[in-house]
């Protein structure tokens, strides 16, 4: 179901049904979304089925003025930094830094199946800060515009460019020091 | 030099596809059972439910609790009741006592005679008395 079929249905007050067509629509997406920054199914399984309740509970308020799908990106991306701030307290309670812990979870996910460049590459993500974590995972795997990720973030275009230049430079190096 | 132009991410493109995994059948499972939460849009008298049961409960417990305290706190108000309770609690030789204790007490006859002057007595009885 395209996005603007599901606006139409949701303003026809077909509510059930445009939610039932985000669902079908981006369930994929937005699993694949947080799941590269909570390195792990069960965290993003918890949070994406959070996402799809807050989605349901603010659809009232989308007014179309954003694109669909930017929308939802943000309400997720959101969803995921709440989420990585507790566990950054959580790490902090166990003498851990955070992204120690999310490279522990790469190294003990069963539901990694990439190669040791990609786990490496995957870990070098978490060690960026959180921004350009985001920037960084938007632009190079999702490949999306920078107008659309400047919705998501609410930051301008340059901003993201610069803070995507510097998180592809730190990966980079973070890489080829190892192969 | 050779080193800073290398660009490893430029090189492997495959760094980009998916590197996870889901479990098998997952998303089908997860859009099947992925329903609207009725709950999340409730509107202003469904929400209004838990606050006056809330309230409820809470003007219940304030009753129940002002009622217990009347009945167990003793009242600093002396009923008809108390009285005849301690009453009856005053022995008739405590009384006696009392009673004597008064009669001891001296009284002049110039107190008395003053007394009955003042109570408009007239002399000739008050000689008549003596």
């Amino acid at each position: 179901m395209t996005d603007e079929r599901i606006i139409e249905l949701y303003s026809c007050g077909m509510q059930e049904e445009a939610f039932r067509g985000i669902v079908d629509a981006y369930t994929e997406r937005l699993y694949w979304h947080i799941r590269r920054f909570l390195c792990s199914h069960e965290d993003s399984n918890d949070l994406l089925q959070d996402i799809f309740i807050k989605v349901w509970s603010a659809l009232p308020t989308f007014r179309g003025e954003a694109k669909l799908y930017t929308w939802l990106y943000r309400i997720a991306t959101n969803e995921v930094l709440n989420h990585l701030r507790k566990q950054k307290f959580k790490a902090l309670i166990s003498l851990d830094t955070a992204s120690a812990m999310l490279e522990r979870k790469i190294d003990e996910d069963i539901y990694f199946n990439g190669d040791e460049l990609q786990r490496e590459l995957h870990k070098a993500i978490q060690r960026l800060p959180e921004k350009q974590r985001i920037v960084f995972s938007l632009r190079y795997f999702d490949e999306m515009k920078y107008e659309d990720i400047s919705e998501i973030t609410d930051t301008s275009v340059g901003a993201l460019k610069a803070s995507y230049h510097h998180a592809y430079n730190k990966v980079k190096e973070d890489l080829q020091k190892k192969f | 030099m050779k080193e800073m132009k290398r660009d490893i991410l430029a090189e492997n493109p495959q760094l980009r596809k998916q590197a996870h995994t889901a479990p098998e059948g997952y998303f089908e499972e997860f859009k099947s059972q992925m329903k609207p939460y009725r709950t999340a849009q409730q509107n202003w008298a469904e929400r209004l439910v838990p606050l006056v049961s809330m309230a409820a409960t809470f003007i219940l417990l304030a009753t129940a609790g002002t009622f217990f305290l009347q009945r167990t706190t003793p009242s600093e108000d002396i009923t008809q009741e108390d009285f005849i309770v301690f009453s009856n609690d005053v022995s008739k030789i405590d009384y006696y006592e009392e009673m004597d204790h008064i009669a001891d007490a001296y009284v002049a006859d110039e107190d008395i005679i003053e007394y009955l002057i003042y109570s408009g007595v007239s002399a000739e009885e008050i000689e008549l008395s003596k």
